[in-house]
């Protein structure tokens, strides 16, 4: 590491107020997700009632079991499905797209780049009726791509973004050394961005899962059956006309959100392999 | 590097063009239209020149609303800048406690906010909730926590929960930015007998300049915008106390059926981001594309 | 430079015709198996949940099974995003064939964009249908002297519950004016309990004091003239006295600290009064099984009172503010009407579903005739009751908010959590109300 620091009281003080804050932080960010776990426990009866910030003194599995049986299985397969394409194709798109914008500095490539950023001013809400006219006009309503057609529309200026801030940094003489070896443009991509470029495509694609995985607008516009439903409106099962049985939602939640825990808890492992190396070669 | 676009180049950028024209660029054209019609969604739209652009403009709502949306932005970015920083240089050293730390701070990002609203609803409930209940019986408070109900405070306590929910997402930012700083700048600071303080103004933060706008511009546009947790905690209430662009957007459109006058303030908000982005982009040379190495 | 303007051409051009053909078939698309000798499909949309939606999927399978050349499909929805849903979709024309609504003033907005059916027509030819429920029911569903919508689901009134364990406690009698309610709020409020549980945030609540303030001050009429837009219809006095007696129970703290951050839809209002926190709730004849279901141990103990909101003048205390019924229309795409009132005629409020209502789910159909089986029901004192409350009132007032257009409706309630904030005076109300009004939204 950095040479080797002295233990000093100021040191020692600094690594104490340190770790409080560090516990402090982790309390207060993690507590309403703790909140949201132990009340999908939580029977139907009496909920608000008690103590309301502890884990329920009866815990229970009927949430989950309502929710397992009120055609949940279906409603992952086809989260699955938008999710994992949209994604793919959010994920290289963007990557083709950044290579350019970062490498090529003409005009017309910062315009684009402009244009590129309008999409992150918009509220999805004021763009949803004339994209579920341009869905029903292509007959893609109620269907898969229908659903991730926008999806990927929607997830690629920010991962554009990102992947920039990110691409920017491969130093020039990696690419003017393969360009000496005669490697085209797109041999470039290929063999010296997408290595280097691991560790960001894992993030973003781990973002833009959670995204696209959540999305409710969209669902609710653009599908109708009961077939086509995705996760998020799987809550249905727990709303009623006048009430929300809020530990099954809490329940349908966490079903729902256990995919995305899992498949980021694996791919962190990953990213921080891939980010230990680093491009200068230097490792920490 | 390129100092031309090819064809084979271009080819690249067409599949992200053609998604942009078709479910961005034509999208917002036609709310543009929109926002000269007077629509509720069922009859056919009566085309009422610039009547709604003179309505809003000229309306103490809309700049009530500007000016809540305003204070969330810049609120937001002071809270979650520093924070993130934080949070995320300290997660970027190595340490296996660290690295479980970071998988529970990354949490709020993996739910709904759906989800969330609910469990902050009942973490601030003034009768029921956590927040009152430490309130009264660790610190012996006599009165009641009144955050959401509150007009005075309601901003606030939204942008300190939008501010929970994000700072996790800008930590990874930043804790990915700070892990490829490469190793010789810090050597070479060393070798000058930089102390910690020293080496974290000198070399870290100039380091991380462009991840920093590039969040920031990704805090500002994404304040101007945000919707989810706002309607599901206040719904722009409690009277207006809460009701930033966004939601005022919403309610004139789908709340109250009034499509053109919400498409309105949605070009608006698309004039103010892409301005604000703009600006950044423009101001701090971050468009130029140049690697922050070069000036090391 | 050409370089440049050639790939600018190139890029705006390929907008173009990703554009073109994307536009270019203006139809909505037509809906399939209209074949001569294939079965009609007709598909309901509609937002009812658990028990009551299991009633009428069985209902439709016997109705397809009787009908092979007819079938018909029911979708579910969740009831705040359907209403947007339903709006777009007749909106482009894409609607379903039957649609579930409030009636009110979405449905005026429906009949005004020509996009759902006249059904009198069906109505008066088929008089053993019609007769089958109440005359009072139609209201929210007429437009201009014609029915668009056949009632379904069950009346609902809005009524004052309470926790009998409170009211002993401080021996306060159950008020029957709004004089014995203040009073009852007074000591209540001495004793540091909670006097009424109101969940501010979601609005309505609030606006079913208001309602229901106005009503039993100044009568139907009051609302009638304001839906009927009549000019300065919202400064009538028994509107601003409602909003100031309002203001007064804020004054006096009668409702619960916070009350304007809390939600009506996580039953935060009904767990007030289940906890012992407070005692009175105003609320929808539906918190009756909220309080069964979910807050079993307080109901079951037999700690649920509940009657009617308090009279001010004797002459109205008898009217009711709730829905009396909600409604079926017919989409105006719809590519076989017939079968579609078929369905209703024998689906909708049949004798299967009455009874089911009745015995298992405990709700009140807006049908006529059922008096004598309310009363062996489980919860029979209760729907009796409820039933009676309902028969006895001179008129069944809609929630305001329903029948208002959308967006008089929003605007109204936005005030009047501003009345209740303290930050509106009821006169900057009325006229916040007559301004919406008048420039016609």
């Amino acid at each position: 590491m950095r040479g080797v620091q002295q233990a000093t009281p100021v040191v020692l003080i600094s690594k104490i107020v340190v770790a409080v804050l560090a516990l402090a932080w982790l309390i207060f960010s993690f507590y309403p997700v703790f909140y949201v776990l132990f009340s999908s426990f939580h029977p139907q009866q009496g909920f608000l009632l008690g103590e309301v910030w502890l884990p329920p003194s009866d815990p229970t599995f009927q949430n989950y079991s309502d929710i397992l049986h009120a055609g949940f299985f279906r409603y992952f397969l086809n989260s699955a499905i938008v999710t994992v394409v949209s994604v793919l194709c959010i994920a290289s798109f963007s990557l083709a797209a950044s290579y350019v914008l970062v490498k090529v500095t003409t005009r017309i490539s910062r315009t684009i780049f402009s244009i590129v950023l309008i999409a992150l001013a918009i509220p999805l809400q004021a763009l949803i009726i004339p994209i579920y006219t341009m869905i029903y006009h292509l007959h893609l309503y109620n269907t898969y791509l229908g659903l991730i057609l926008p999806s990927i529309a929607f997830g690629l200026p920010l991962t554009i973004l990102i992947l920039v801030n990110f691409l920017r940094d491969i130093p020039n003489e990696l690419f003017q050394a393969m360009e000496m070896d005669g490697v085209g443009e797109y041999g470039m991509l290929a063999h010296l961005v997408v290595p280097l470029s691991v560790p960001a495509i894992v993030a973003v694609c781990i973002y833009q899962f959670i995204q696209v995985w959540n999305n409710f607008l969209f669902p609710l516009i653009l599908t109708e059956s009961a077939d086509m439903r995705l996760l998020p409106l799987a809550v249905v099962a727990f709303e009623g006309q006048h009430s929300i049985d809020v530990p099954g939602v809490m329940a349908t939640v966490v079903l729902s959100a256990l995919p995305l825990i899992l498949t980021y808890v694996a791919a962190r492992k990953s990213l921080l392999g891939a980010l230990a190396s680093g491009f200068a070669g230097g490792s920490r | 590097m390129y100092r031309k676009m090819t064809w084979k180049l271009f080819l690249l950028l067409v599949p992200v063009l053609v998604f942009y024209a078709a479910f961005i660029i034509i999208p917002i054209i036609d709310s543009v239209r929109t926002s000269f019609v007077s629509w509720d969604g069922l009859k056919k739209a009566v085309p009422v020149g610039l009547h709604n652009w003179i309505v809003q403009l000229g309306s103490t709502e809309l700049y009530q609303s500007f000016g809540l949306t305003v204070i969330v932005m810049v609120l937001s970015w002071v809270v979650q800048t520093p924070l993130s920083l934080s949070i995320g240089l300290f997660l970027s050293r190595s340490g296996r406690g660290r690295s479980t730390l970071s998988v529970f701070y990354f949490a709020p990002l993996l739910f709904s906010a759906a989800a969330l609203g609910i469990a902050w609803g009942f973490i601030l409930n003034p009768n029921f909730g956590l927040a009152q209940a430490i309130l009264t019986n660790v610190f012996g408070f006599k009165g009641t926590l009144n955050l959401l109900g509150d007009p005075r405070v309601v901003l606030y306590t939204l942008i300190g929960i939008i501010a929970w929910e994000f700072i996790p997402f800008h930590t990874l930012l930043y804790q990915s930015a700070a892990r490829g700083i490469p190793v010789s700048l810090y050597e070479a600071a060393d070798l000058d007998g930089a102390s910690p303080a020293q080496k974290l103004r000198y070399v870290t933060i100039p380091q991380l300049k462009n991840t920093v706008i590039t969040s920031t511009v990704i805090i500002l546009t994404g304040s101007l915008t945000y919707f989810d947790i706002v309607y599901i905690l206040t719904d722009g209430g409690p009277g207006n106390a809460s009701r930033v662009l966004a939601m005022d957007m919403y309610q004139k459109a789908f709340e109250q059926y009034q499509l053109g006058m919400g498409a309105t303030i949605a070009v608006i908000l698309t004039i103010v981001g892409l301005a604000l982005s703009l600006l950044l982009v423009r101001a701090t040379g971050f468009g130029r594309m140049r690697s922050q190495m070069e000036g090391a | 430079m050409k370089k440049r303007t050639s790939f600018f051409v190139l890029f705006v051009g390929i907008a173009v015709l990703t554009a073109v053909p994307l536009f270019a078939n203006g139809q909505s698309e037509s809906k399939s198996a209209t074949a001569a000798s294939g079965p009609v499909n007709i598909r309901i949309w509609d937002i009812q949940t658990q028990e009551d939606q299991q009633m009428i999927e069985t209902a439709t399978q016997q109705f397809n099974q009787a009908h092979p050349n007819i079938q018909a499909k029911v979708e579910w929805f969740q009831n705040d995003t359907y209403k947007d849903k339903i709006r777009i979709a007749l909106g482009a024309g894409n609607g379903p064939d039957i649609l579930y609504n409030w009636g009110g003033g979405p449905l005026r907005s429906y009949v005004a964009a020509n996009t759902v059916v006249d059904l009198t027509p069906y109505l008066n030819a088929d008089p053993t249908w019609k007769n089958r429920f109440p005359a009072s029911v139609w209201g929210p569903a007429t437009v201009d002297g014609k029915i668009y919508g056949i009632p379904t689901q069950g009346s609902d009134a809005e009524l004052l519950f309470y926790n009998k364990d409170m009211l002993k406690k401080y021996n306060l009698p159950v008020p029957t004016t709004w004089n014995e309610l203040v009073q009852d709020a007074g000591t209540l409020v001495q004793n540091n309990v909670i006097p009424i549980a109101l969940a501010g945030k979601s609005g309505w609540p609030e606006m079913i004091w208001v309602q229901y303030l106005t009503d039993r001050i100044g009568g139907p009429q009051v609302f009638n003239d304001i839906a009927a837009g009549k000019k300065d219809a919202w400064s009538n006095p028994a509107v601003i006295k409602a909003l100031e007696l309002c203001q007064q129970l804020v004054k006096a703290n009668a409702f619960e600290p916070g009350y304007a951050g809390v939600e009506v839809d996580t039953n935060q209002d009904v767990a007030l009064v289940a906890s012992g926190k407070a005692a009175f709730l105003a609320q929808g004849d539906w918190a009756y099984s909220t309080f069964k279901n979910s807050f079993g141990e307080f109901f079951n103990a037999g700690k649920l009172g509940y009657t009617a909101i308090p009279a001010v003048d004797p002459q109205y205390a008898n009217e009711v503010v709730g829905a009396p019924a909600n409604y079926y229309s017919v989409a105006a795409t719809s590519k076989n009407v017939k079968a579609d009132i078929q369905y209703l005629s024998e689906v909708n409020l049949n004798d299967f579903e009455v009874s089911t209502m009745l015995n298992k789910l405990g709700r009140v159909p807006p049908v006529n005739g059922i008096e004598s089986q309310l009363k062996s029901l489980k919860d029979g004192a209760f729907e009796s009751w409820l039933y009676n409350t309902i028969a006895k009132a001179g008129d069944v007032q809609l929630y305001w908010d329903q029948y208002l257009s959308p967006t008089q409706a929003k605007i109204m309630l936005t005030n009047m959590s501003n009345v209740f904030l303290m930050q509106e005076t009821p006169q900057d109300f009325a006229k916040a109300m007559n301004a919406a009004m008048s420039s016609n939204q």
